[in-house]
C-alpha cells in the first residue's frame, strides 16, 4: 500500500509572492498520492480567494480551508490538520518548493522501514533578489537521527513529515510557541515515535525573497525556543537546566549527575614527562591536578594503572596531591593499554567510569560531571569530550567512520570553530570517541567486554566504539567539555596492517559517508530548478502579483 | 574446553592476597570471553553482509551480460565466490557455537562461584 501525503500549506500574506511556484512544486510531483492543504489565513485579496477557488476545482486533490479570524501559524496548521486525510504530514512554506520526487523518495523510505514515525531531509536554501535573480547560499546535508542534538537544535528543518496519526495524539501545533511550533511538534513527536530517518537527499528548496520582509521563523524570540526545550525535558524526565545557547538557534543544556554518583577516573601512566607550556611537566601530575580542579563537587575516585619501575617520587607526589581519593594499581606486564584500562575498571568502584590519557589538562569546570551527564540516558553508551591541541586547533571533536577509513572530525580546525550547521556548538551523536577521553557507566563496559586487549596499541577505541553502537546504543560529543590533549600535532600514528585486518574482519569497511558528520555545505546544480522559480511548469494562473 | 590451567576453572585459593589476584584473573578472563563473544558476532553478520553483497551483484550481472556465454562465464565466477563465502560462514557459525558454549558455561560457573568472594575484594558489585 502507498502511503499518502497531506501538504499543510499556510497563506500569511495577501498577496501572491511565490505562491504559483510552492503549489507547483506539489501539483507536479512525480508521486501521486497526496492532498494539499491550503489554510488562508488572511485571504484579503478578491482575485486571489477566486482563482484558488478556481483551483480546487480543478483538481481533487486540492483543498481550501478558509478561516474568518485571523489566526497564528500554528492554530492554522491544526485547522489544516484536523481536515488531513493523509498516513503522513508536512509542511510547505509559501515561497518554499519541494524537488519533483520529494514525495517518492519518502515513500521509499516509508517502504523500507514500515515503522517509521517521522523522517527528514536535506535541503537547500536559494536567495532571490530582483528579477528572480538567484543566489545559492548552498546545501544543507544533515547528520542520521540525533535525538541528543535535536534537544539543543532543530537541525532537522524542512522536509519534516510526520505520521498523522501521532501528530493528533500528541495534540497537534502548539500556539504557545508559535513561530517554533514546528520545532515543538517534532520533540513531541519523537519522543514517542518507533523510528525516525534521515533521507540523504535535497527534497526541499528554501527560497528566500531578499526584497520582502524577513520570514517569521528567521526572527524567532531564542527564548522561544528555549521554552520548548524545557517542556521537552520536563515531559523526558530529564532535570537540567535550559538557556539560550552561543547561536541564536541553539540552546544549551547544563545536565547534572545525581547526588552521590560516584566516578572512577582510570589514567593510565609510565610516568613519562614532556613540555608543556614552555615548561618540562609530568604529564600525570599535570593531569591529576586539572583534575582536581575542575572535577567539581563529585565523589569522584582516580585509579592510577601505573607501569613498575616509574618513578617513586612521582607516585608520592600523587598521593599528597590526591589523597585518599588515589587508588594505585600497578601493571607489572608489557605495554597494553587496553589491558590497562581493563584493569582500571575493574580495580574501580565508580558506577560512571572515564578513561582519561595522562598527557591532558581539564579546561571546562564541573568537566567530569559534563561528560558523565548525558550517560544517565540508558541509550548513550559511551561520551567524548573536545579535545584540543596545545596551540588551541582542535585535535578530536568526535571520530568519523566512513568513506573507507577512520579518523577524528573536525582535526586541525581552529578550537572555536562552529562546525556544519553550528554542529560543534552543541552535544551530538557520533560514530566512536578515542579512548584518550571516554565516559561509560560500568555496567555497559563489562557488558561489551572492555577493550579488546588483542589490540593493544591503537585501535581499541574503534572497535569499542563499534561495540557501542553494535549493542544499539548512541555515542555521545559533548560540546561543553573541553581539554587539552598534549599529543604532538605531528605524531603519526604507526598502525599495523594486522590492526586495520582486526576491524575490517569484525566491522568491514566504513562504506559511504560518516552517518552523523555529513559533508560540508556544497552546491548541486538540479535541473529543474529554473523551471520551479520562474514557474515555467504553472498549473495555477494566478491573476494578481 | 576449558584447561586446568584456566584461572575460573582453579580452585578459589584460600590466602587473600591470591584470591585477589585469581578473582582479578578471573574478571579479565570473562571481560575478553564477553569481547570475543561479541566480536565473533559481528563477524559473522559481515559474512552475511558479504554474502548478500555478492548475491547482488549476480543480480547486476543477469542484466548487464552482453551474450548468454558472458553471462555464464560471470555468474560461475560470482558463485564460486559464493560458495567460498558460505565455506567461511559455515566454518564461523561453527566456531561461534563453541564460543558461545564455552562463554555461557564460563561466565555461569564465574558468577555462581565467584559473587562472594568477589564481592569481598570489591570486584563485583
Amino acid at each position: 500500500m502507498t502511503p499518502k501525503f497531506s501538504v499543510l500549506l499556510t497563506l500569511r500574506e495577501p498577496g501572491i509572492a511565490g505562491l504559483r511556484a510552492t503549489i507547483d512544486s506539489v501539483v507536479t510531483q512525480s508521486y501521486r498520492d497526496w492532498e494539499l492543504v491550503i489554510v488562508g489565513i488572511a485571504m484579503t485579496s478578491v482575485l486571489l480567494d477566486l482563482d484558488l477557488a478556481r483551483l480546487e476545482r480543478s483538481d481533487s486533490r486540492i483543498r481550501l480551508v478558509r478561516c474568518a479570524m485571523p489566526l497564528s501559524d500554528a492554530e492554522a496548521l491544526n485547522e489544516g490538520l484536523s481536515s488531513a486525510t493523509g498516513e503522513f504530514v508536512t509542511i510547505l512554506r509559501q515561497g518554499d518548493l519541494l524537488t519533483i520526487d520529494a514525495f517518492a523518495s519518502v515513500a521509499d523510505a516509508i517502504e523500507q522501514n514500515p515503522s517509521v514515525d517521522y523522517l527528514y531531509s536535506d535541503e537547500e536554501r536559494l536567495e532571490l533578489g530582483p528579477g528572480l535573480e538567484r543566489r545559492y547560499t548552498g546545501v544543507t546535508r544533515k547528520p542520521d537521527w540525533s535525538p541528543e542534538r535535536l534537544r539543543s537544535q532543530f537541525y532537522c528543518g524542512s522536509l519534516s513529515i510526520l505520521r498523522r496519526t501521532l501528530a493528533t495524539e500528541v495534540g497537534g501545533f502548539d500556539s504557545r510557541f508559535d513561530g517554533v511550533h514546528d520545532y515543538d511538534l517534532v520533540l513531541r513527536v519523537t519522543e514517542r515515535a518507533r523510528l525516525a530517518r534521515h533521507i540523504d537527499r535535497v527534497l526541499y528548496r528554501v527560497v528566500v525573497d531578499l526584497a520582502a520582509a524577513p520570514r517569521p521563523e528567521d526572527a524567532v524570540n531564542p527564548d522561544l525556543r528555549v521554552e520548548v526545550v524545557r517542556a521537552h525535558l520536563a515531559r523526558s524526565g530529564i532535570e537540567a537546566r535550559a538557556v539560550r545557547g552561543p547561536r541564536s538557534d541553539t540552546v544549551a543544556i547544563d545536565r547534572r549527575l545525581p547526588a552521590g554518583a560516584r566516578v572512577s577516573v582510570i589514567i593510565p601512566t609510565n610516568g613519562s614527562g614532556g613540555i608543556v607550556g614552555g615548561r618540562r611537566r609530568v604529564f600525570v601530575l599535570n593531569a591529576v591536578r586539572s583534575l582536581l580542579d575542575r572535577c567539581g563537587d563529585i565523589d569522584l575516585e582516580i585509579v592510577l594503572v601505573w607501569d613498575t619501575g616509574m618513578n617513586p617520587e612521582t607516585i608520592s607526589r600523587l598521593r599528597r596531591m590526591a589523597g585518599s581519593r588515589l587508588r594505585l594499581v600497578e601493571f607489572t606486564q608489557p605495554f597494553n593499554f587496553s589491558e590497562k584500562c581493563n584493569l582500571g575498571v575493574l580495580e574501580s568502584s565508580g558506577e560512571f567510569v572515564v578513561m582519561l590519557n595522562d598527557d591532558i589538562e581539564l579546561l571546562s569546570d564541573d568537566f567530569i560531571a559534563r561528560l558523565c551527564a548525558p550517560l544517565l540516558d540508558p541509550d548513550v553508551g559511551m561520551t567524548g569530550a573536545m579535545q584540543l591541541y596545545e596551540d588551541g586547533t582542535i585535535q578530536h571533536a568526535g571520530q568519523s567512520f566512513g568513506e573507507g577509513a577512520w579518523g577524528h572530525a573536525h582535526i586541525g580546525e581552529p578550537g572555536d570553530a562552529s562546525g556544519h550547521q553550528g554542529s560543534l556548538l552543541v552535544d551530538h551523536e557520533v560514530s566512536g570517541v578515542t579512548a584518550s577521553c571516554a565516559a561509560l557507566r560500568r555496567d555497559v563496559f563489562t557488558a561489551l567486554g572492555g577493550y579488546d586487549t588483542r589490540l593493544p596499541g591503537n585501535f581499541q577505541d574503534v572497535d569499542f566504539s563499534y561495540k557501542v553502537r553494535h549493542s544499539g546504543r548512541r555515542i555521545v560529543w559533548v560540546a561543553g567539555a573541553r581539554m587539552l590533549h598534549f599529543e604532538s600535532k605531528t605524531r603519526v600514528p604507526t598502525l599495523h596492517d594486522w590492526e586495520v585486518a582486526a576491524i575490517h574482519e569484525r566491522w568491514g569497511a566504513p562504506v559511504g559517508r560518516d552517518p552523523y558528520h555529513p559533508p560540508a555545505s556544497g552546491r548541486e546544480r538540479l535541473d529543474d530548478i529554473d523551471d520551479q522559480v520562474r514557474g515555467r511548469a504553472t498549473v495555477l494562473k494566478l491573476t494578481a502579483g | 574446553m576449558i584447561s586446568p590451567a584456566d584461572p575460573i576453572a582453579r580452585p578459589i585459593p584460600d590466602d587473600p592476597e591470591d584470591m585477589r589476584h585469581w578473582a582479578l584473573d578471573s574478571a579479565r578472563e570473562v571481560l575478553s570471553l564477553r569481547d570475543r563473544l561479541i566480536g565473533e558476532i559481528a563477524a559473522r553478520e559481515q559474512v552475511e553482509l558479504e554474502r548478500d553483497r555478492l548475491r547482488a551483484e549476480v543480480e547486476q550481472l543477469r542484466g548487464s551480460a552482453r551474450s548468454e556465454q558472458d553471462l555464464e562465464r560471470l555468474v560461475a565466477e560470482r558463485i564460486e565466490m559464493e560458495h567460498e563465502i558460505s565455506r567461511l560462514g559455515r566454518e564461523n557459525y561453527e566456531m561461534n557455537g563453541t564460543l558461545d558454549q564455552i562463554t555461557s558455561t564460563r561466565i555461569w560457573r564465574f558468577g555462581r562461584r565467584l559473587r562472594a568472594p568477589l564481592r569481598s575484594l570489591r570486584l563485583w558489585k
